[in-house]
């Protein structure tokens, strides 16, 4: 289904359920995803962020906020996470992953200079 | 001018001095006087005969006259030389992106700059192991050609990922965009090249093997160039495709505007 061979499953990941021959181009490269399996791919992972958000959580040890929820047997969304990591290549997982971790940081980043800026504008008109 | 001035004072000089060498003359039969001096009265009086203007100043007035009306004609066909040419190249404030590439298209074939004379073109450096932006981003390069009208702008994908985008990759992927997409890649010096004129910046590793699995840092943007090659305009993920086009047009509008490409010596249709 899938080119890549995702970064949880064992190394003979060549022999994968698609089983078609013309997974890599003549010289080696795995063919490029196309449109489709990259949609899928942005589904997955939508999926698996709405998840973690859901359950308080940016990625797996990373709070939204102030303390963690008590993780569960096998990570938070592992269903998810594993479809997740079966529809994007590597890469692609720790591209999102960072991306998400960044956006998040960089949001945290904007709320608090404006409240800073709101309680500065009050304190000066005292 | 020097000479037609001093010749022109020397014909004054000697109408008016002939009147008054008249009592001179009379002076002068009394008194005996040197040579030159009526060898110099001759002269006068030579000249006197012509009227005030003589031969040579003549000609040297006409000579100069028609010296000053070609050489102003040459000036003034220089100055207008100059503004066409500041008009066709629109050179002031142009950033120097674009010029000499050597890639390869999707079937494998030489492809340079010099396929693109002529073309108004969209170009975009990306990856077919793009993540998200450069599907975007070529989507919307699609749509923009499309409003504008198919047949007026040239898309063009460049690969920035030389190990692993062989022409049959690159072949694959920009099937899935625009149905006139040409998609070009090449090795690591010759994009190295290519990136380089276009001011694009791309972090592929020279060492990196095809069965690897990584991204490649690099420029986002998407350059409009003329029917010369010339840069026009840069657009950025902010950009909307209504924006682009409308871009595109007013661009297209000015070119045609300023004798298009007859004025520019290209081919009218390629």
């Amino acid at each position: 289904m899938w080119p890549f061979s995702s970064s949880s499953s064992s190394s003979s990941s060549s022999s994968s359920s698609g089983g078609s021959t013309s997974k890599t181009t003549a010289n080696g490269a795995p063919i490029a995803p196309n449109r489709t399996e990259r949609a899928a791919c942005w589904s997955a992972r939508d999926a698996y962020f709405d998840c973690l958000t859901k359950n308080g959580m940016v990625v797996p040890g990373m709070p939204l906020s102030g303390q963690a929820g008590s993780e569960p047997e096998g990570g938070f969304c592992s269903g998810d996470k594993l479809k997740y990591e079966g529809a994007c290549s590597k890469s692609w997982v720790d591209y999102f992953n960072q991306r998400r971790v960044l956006e998040f940081r960089q949001k945290a980043t904007l709320q608090a200079a404006e409240k800073q800026g709101v309680r500065t504008a009050l304190s000066d008109r005292s | 001018m020097n000479t037609l001035r001093s010749a022109l004072t020397r014909t004054v000089g000697s109408s008016s001095r002939q009147a008054l060498a008249q009592p001179a003359r009379r002076a002068a039969a009394q008194v005996p006087r040197r040579g030159y001096a009526v060898k110099r009265e001759q002269v006068f009086r030579d000249k006197a005969n012509v009227g005030p203007v003589s031969w040579t100043s003549a000609v040297i007035f006409i000579a100069t006259g028609f010296g000053l009306y070609f050489y102003f004609e040459s000036e003034k066909a220089k100055v207008q030389k100059r503004k066409q040419d500041e008009m066709a190249a629109k050179s002031i404030g142009r950033p120097n992106i674009g010029g000499p590439f050597q890639l390869v298209n999707s079937d494998g074939s030489p492809y340079t700059e010099q396929n693109l004379r002529g073309h108004w073109t969209l170009i975009y450096f990306g990856f077919t192991n793009c993540p998200d932006i450069c599907p975007e981003e070529l989507d919307k390069m699609g749509e923009a050609v499309d409003k504008v009208g198919s047949d007026e702008v040239l898309p063009l994908f460049v690969s920035v990922d030389p190990a692993r985008d062989s022409p049959e990759q690159v072949k694959k992927y920009i099937k899935d965009f625009h149905p006139r997409l040409v998609g070009l890649t090449g090795d690591y010096d010759a994009i190295k090249r290519a990136c380089k004129s276009y001011r694009v910046y791309f972090s592929t590793p020279p060492n990196a093997k095809p069965t690897d699995d990584y991204l490649v840092d690099h420029s986002i943007f998407f350059y409009l160039m003329d029917p010369l090659g010339q840069f026009v305009d840069a657009f950025g993920k902010a950009t909307t495709a209504d924006e682009v086009a409308d871009k595109v047009r007013t661009a297209m509008g000015k070119w045609e505007a300023a004798g298009g490409n007859v004025a520019a010596g290209l081919p009218v249709k390629v």
